[in-house]
């Protein structure tokens, strides 16, 4: 217990130091934005946008879709452009064309190497220059920048109406005809777009480097990464070695010193009694699996549309259904049916653990049951009217309609109502685990934690409340990653070792102090290096230097346990053969293994792939971050969604029969689907697109030209083997569900399992 | 003038109405036998309804356009649950528990409605943890 105390000390020293770190590199945040001008105006004194413009178009651009539809700042969509680099190749091009017919060329193209270089260096120099006058806000730009201006603007308000001389863009884009009806929203869109392009090229005031570091790479205004990329890039790479080095070594001077578990004879939760609410919160699995099958038909969509940007084999889909909300719906289901499955888990398990069943406890259960359905239908509705219809004021989009930030889309009003059910299920769980968080004994540290990490995903959840209707993007982005970073690389990782340990000692394949100590060792070393991890998200919006120096450096300390995870999963995997009886539970545990293995895979390869800074100043926005966010996102907690359910449901007599071979079928088809989409498509695709990054300048990775050659189109056609093999593992495992509730009863409850298959 | 008349209305039904709920949810508690007599089974409803007409003759007197204006969104979203929470109160509900709870809720949500109105701000008293 002596080692437990300790560890417990050193965790709450970690989350204070960490956080305080965080709130401070917040205020500096705030203090270093990019700032937006009263006024940009041309030399002759021409007003081009006003400030009131920018901040009007940043909710324009929300009320389209946001991230849904493309990227700003690298962050977003990977069909339509990354507006940033867009806007800004535009305008350096617009102005490059303009000289170059000044001096009789006739065009950029048409001058030989040396004239080139020499427009491109004198361009660099003018625009990268900050003219923002430090009292009245106003930035001047020369007549000839101005004229390029109005160009791209003029074009920008022709790419989002529904102009003929757009169309086959707009369809290359993936974005449906007359997205922005409003002409003075588009006006406003295009003001945001070039605000976010400026604070790009623009160097901070008495520096070299832009508010953006320099991001994203345009050769033809010199942007390029800055010394502080390079250099925290190497550092990171050599902590991570040094931390796999130690973590090794540690595990080496552990290993085989634990005396291994007596198991017991027979299945310690055969006879576990059902209480009202844990057959109550069965319907959270039934509403989980829906929702994923839901989820993986809009992928299908979403993925189509790279091909077909306006339509799903020559049905014009777009119309009801356009990228950016089958995009939207994909990635907020797949949070919310992980979500869902999750709190199901807790409803069940917490009166389980305890052996008590608190007063109310069905009726809360079922209210936040519907609480779920209501917020999904209401915000989804709301979503679909502010993309197809605009016809919502601003104000109300931002209430009802579609926030626009990835992951966090839904309106504020059912961000809210979201928010309040997390605190319900906090409550409900807390409650049902109340006598078991209080009897005394080794157990109680491993629920605590397990309890912890529940309250931390429920109150997290509340940094997604911290911006208003017109925050500045680069606050919004530092409040949205406290959301989606600190849940997926924070918490559920905690979330996910906690339960994982606890089910294992509940059936006695693991002893209790023994697990008590593992994760809560774990829990140090995930949050350590998760909390400040935070700011890898964070190297390219507007932030000052340190958030590079702190996110490259301890987000490659969050890889350091994902490297040395095969040894939890040996140890997983070695549990199932312990006794007969265990078989029950094959194919929950190999769920629980292949979370392992996609933690190594998904998160820690492939998330480690894009994230140095020099990896990320070109890979951001690019396909290796769906790589990463298909095999992280579903591969680690969507597995573990699905093994927490099927673990669950294995201890409910079931009407009908739990079919062990469709669980295997499942099993594998979701797995090499994953695997096929990752290695035959998304992994080629974004490699590709990285070359031509670092060759062209970002933004040609993201253009038509490219997008739409013949190579990339087959390799997005080559994603229809995987895709196809994983939505038959969604279907087999809604199949498996139907058979244990619909099919025939089963052999008597608590009868030998049947000979498990596949493997 | 006409405003004044379709605002006043609209708060004494209000008020009415929530009286009402109140005084059928505390003989719901109690397990009395007056909550089904007739005067308490027909009146909430007309009551009900002329609050809803005068909420129509208020929006129509306002011009306010229902896209446009968050705060009302709000309240008829709230409005709903409260109806939602109401019947499980006084009907649905199961058990005597789930009814107590139910009833709770809603006067609850009931107590939101009125502070979106009175703020004119879709969060209402809630936008201590909801900025916007």
């Amino acid at each position: 217990m002596h080692s437990t105390r300790k560890l417990w000390a050193v965790l709450g020293l970690t989350m204070l130091v960490s956080f305080s770190i965080l709130g401070f590199m917040g205020r500096e945040i705030y203090l270093t934005k990019p700032p937006i001008p009263s006024e940009v105006r041309s030399a002759a004194g021409q007003v081009l946008f006003t400030g009131d413009q920018i901040l009007t178009g940043q909710q324009v651009w929300q009320s389209i879709g946001g991230h849904q539809v493309g990227s700003i700042w690298g962050h977003g969509s990977y069909v339509a452009p990354d507006w940033t680099a867009d806007w800004l190749h535009r305008e350096a091009m617009a102005m490059l064309d303009a000289r170059a017919g000044r001096l009789g060329a006739g065009g950029y193209d048409r001058l030989d190497a040396a004239g080139r270089a020499a427009l491109r260096a004198e361009l660099g120099v003018e625009m990268k220059s900050n003219t923002l006058d430090p009292d009245s806000l106003v930035v001047t730009v020369g007549q000839e920048r101005a004229a390029a201006i109005r160009a791209v603007l003029s074009h920008y308000d022709s790419l989002f109406s529904a102009a003929p001389e757009t169309a086959t863009l707009r369809e290359q884009y993936a974005i449906h005809d007359n997205p922005v009806p409003d002409p003075a929203r588009r006006q406003a869109l295009g003001a945001f777009i070039f605000w976010s392009a400026w604070a790009a090229v623009t160097n901070r005031p008495g520096d070299t480097v832009t508010y953006t570091s320099n991001w994203p790479a345009e050769p033809l205004v010199g942007n390029s990464p800055t010394s502080p990329t390079y250099m925290w890039t190497f550092v990171s790479i050599f902590l991570l070695l040094a931390g796999v080095g130690a973590l090794v070594w540690y595990h080496a001077a552990i290993a085989g010193k634990e005396p291994a578990p007596e198991v017991p004879a027979s299945d310690p939760l055969q006879n576990l009694a059902l209480t009202p609410s844990m057959r109550a919160s069965i319907k959270f699995f039934v509403l989980a699996v829906a929702l994923f099958l839901a989820q993986v038909a809009l992928g299908g969509i979403t993925a189509h549309y790279a091909v077909e940007g306006q339509a799903f084999y020559g049905i014009e889909l777009s119309q009801v259904l356009p990228y950016s909300l089958a995009r939207t719906w994909h990635t907020q289901i797949g949070v919310l049916w992980i979500a869902t499955a999750w709190l199901g888990t807790g409803l069940f398990i917490a009166p389980a653990v305890s052996g008590r069943e608190p007063a109310l406890q069905r009726f809360g259960v079922n209210f936040l049951f519907v609480a779920l359905l209501v917020i999904v239908v209401g915000a989804f509705a709301g979503q679909w009217v502010s993309v197809m219809r605009q016809s919502m004021s601003l104000d109300t989009n931002f209430w009802f309609g579609h926030q626009g930030w990835e992951y966090v889309d839904l309106g504020r009003f059912w961000q809210a109502f979201l928010f309040v059910g997390l605190i319900l299920w906090l409550v409900l769980v807390g409650r049902a685990l109340w006598p078991a968080l209080r009897a005394p004994g080794e157990s109680r540290t491993l629920t605590g934690l397990l309890f912890l990490s529940v309250v931390a995903i429920g109150l997290f959840y509340g940094a997604g409340l911290m911006w208003g209707k017109a925050t500045h993007l680069a606050m919004v982005e530092y409040w949205r990653w406290w959301v989606v970073h600190l849940w997926v690389e924070g918490f559920f990782e905690v979330f996910a070792t906690a339960v994982i340990a606890f089910l294992f000692t509940r059936l006695g394949l693991v002893r209790t102090a023994t697990a008590v100590s593992a994760v809560l060792f774990a829990t140090v070393i995930f949050l350590s290096g998760g909390v400040l991890g935070t700011m890898h998200h964070l190297y390219w919006t507007g932030t000052p230097t340190a958030v590079l120096a702190f996110g490259s450096v301890f987000s490659a300390l969050e890889v350091v346990p994902l490297a040395v995870i095969g040894f939890e999963a040996y140890g997983n995997y070695s549990h199932v053969t312990a006794r007969p009886w265990v078989a029950r539970y094959r194919w929950p545990i190999l769920f629980f293994v292949a979370v392992a293995f996609w933690n190594l895979v998904g998160a820690g390869l492939f998330g480690f792939l894009i994230n140095p800074p020099l990896a990320l100043y070109y890979m951001q926005g690019l396909n290796t971050t769906p790589l990463h966010g298909h095999t992280a996102l579903f591969g680690v907690y969507g597995m573990l969604g699905i093994g927490l359910m099927l673990f669950s449901l294995r201890l409910v007599p079931a009407r009908g029969e739990w079919d062990d071979r469709l669980a295997a079928r499942s099993f594998w088809a979701l797995n090499g689907g994953l695997g096929l989409m990752a290695l035959l498509s998304l992994a080629p695709v974004g490699l590709l697109q990285v070359k031509a990054a670092v060759e062209h300048g970002f933004w040609f990775a993201r253009s038509p030209e490219f997008l739409h050659s013949d190579l990339i189109e087959t390799l997005v056609w080559l994603r229809v083997p995987g895709d196809v093999l994983f939505a038959l593992g969604a279907v087999l495992l809604a199949l498996f569900f139907a058979r244990l509730f619909l099919g025939r009863r089963e052999a008597p409850v608590g009868a030998p399992a049947k000979e498990p298959s596949g493997a | 003038m006409q405003y004044f008349a379709a605002h006043h209305a609209h708060v004494a039904f209000v008020a009415t109405s929530i009286v009402l709920f109140v005084l059928r949810g505390g003989l719901m508690l109690a397990d009395s036998p007056a909550l089904r007599r007739p005067v308490l089974r027909v009146l909430p409803h007309v009551v009900d309804t002329m609050l809803l007409a005068s909420a129509l003759w208020l929006v129509s007197v306002l011009h306010l356009p229902f896209f446009q204006t968050p705060w009302l969104v709000a309240k008829v979203l709230g409005l709903l649950a409260y109806i939602g929470l109401g019947s499980i109160a006084l009907r649905r509900g199961r058990s005597r528990q789930a009814r107590a709870a139910a009833f709770v809720l809603a006067l609850f949500t009931v107590s939101w409605i009125v502070s979106v109105a009175v703020l004119h701000h879709p969060a209402g008293f809630l936008g201590l943890v909801a900025r916007g």
